[in-house]
């Protein structure tokens, strides 16, 4: 049992290192082609590659059948991330994007949390919590500043 | 720090907040349709928002660019997306969405700060002080969050 939480901590790490990779990726094409053929250049890779498991597994079927047209908003939000992705790492670099996102989307599911929206439950923003975000910010701030 | 930096940290604190907001609304889409349907489901829409904004704003133009070999490493992108959601949803059950997000952000901002020391020459203490402090910011964030259901089964 032991090996098998190093085994999946291990890959928990490699799947990290292959964001910074993939972030980098597509920083690099966006510097090549431009932001937004980038951009679908992108999305059509994935695609294909979701296309390409999907087969294999034999369920390329009944794909968008029944789905709500709300449901499928998140991968048009989708699209913002990757270019804000792209626009920064060619302009702050990997470390600093990452970094500073992460920090953003603590903040920003703390505040949906909060105030119970988006089919969230609602939880009351905790004081205990307050050391936490303070470290966080703290390593936003030196990251702009000395980054 | 400049005033264009600071743009740009803004935009990377948006971009994360983004990304929450569309973690929450792929998880309904997951539930119905599952991993690997929800993430095609992502792709068609990206690219429903992302051609017509191609189309407007570059016009589609390819004439002006030339591809190397060496640029094909850039095109790799999109397939590591794919794999990464895979791995994350395969991991998740198994040591908990806690610790992989964790070791998802030691892994990359440690590999992000050697990228770009490769690309820039310099090793910036800044990125990795502040670095840390972020982690250890979301792992004191995660302590808490887990203290007051302490029926955890060992």
């Amino acid at each position: 049992m032991k090996e098998n939480l190093v085994k999946n901590s291990g890959m928990a790490l490699a799947s990290g290192i292959l964001v910074a990779l993939m972030v980098t990726a597509n920083g690099m094409l966006a510097a090549r082609m431009g932001n937004w053929i980038s951009l679908v250049i992108i999305h059509l890779v994935g695609l294909l590659t979701a296309s390409f498991v999907l087969i294999l597994k034999k369920s390329f079927s009944n794909i968008i059948k029944g789905v709500p047209l709300g449901f499928m908003l998140g991968g048009a939000l989708g699209v913002f991330t990757v270019l804000m992705n792209n626009v920064c790492v060619n302009n702050i670099g990997v470390a600093m994007t990452l970094g500073l996102a992460l920090v953003g989307q603590i903040i920003a599911s703390a505040v949906v949390e909060h105030m119970g929206v988006m089919g969230m439950k609602k939880s009351k923003f905790s004081p205990k919590k307050i050391p936490a975000y303070i470290l966080m910010i703290a390593g936003a701030a030196i990251m702009i500043v000395w980054g | 720090m400049s005033g264009v930096s600071m743009f740009y940290s803004f935009l990377a604190l948006l971009s994360g907040a983004n990304i929450a907001v569309s973690i929450l609304m792929n998880a309904r889409l997951g539930a119905i349709k599952g991993l690997y349907k929800s993430a095609y489901i992502n792709y068609v829409m990206g690219l429903v928002i992302a051609v017509p904004l191609a189309i407007i704003l570059k016009g589609f133009d390819f004439s002006n660019i030339s591809l190397s070999l060496a640029d094909a490493v850039a095109f790799t992108g999109g397939a590591i997306g794919f794999m990464v959601v895979v791995l994350n949803n395969h991991l998740t059950p198994k040591i908990g969405i806690i610790y992989v997000t964790i070791l998802l952000f030691i892994g990359q901002l440690g590999i992000g700060t050697v990228i770009d020391a490769i690309r820039s020459g310099v090793f910036s203490l800044g990125k990795i002080l502040g670095g840390v402090l972020i982690i250890a910011g979301l792992v004191y964030l995660v302590k808490i969050e887990k203290a007051p259901g302490k029926s955890n089964k060992s």
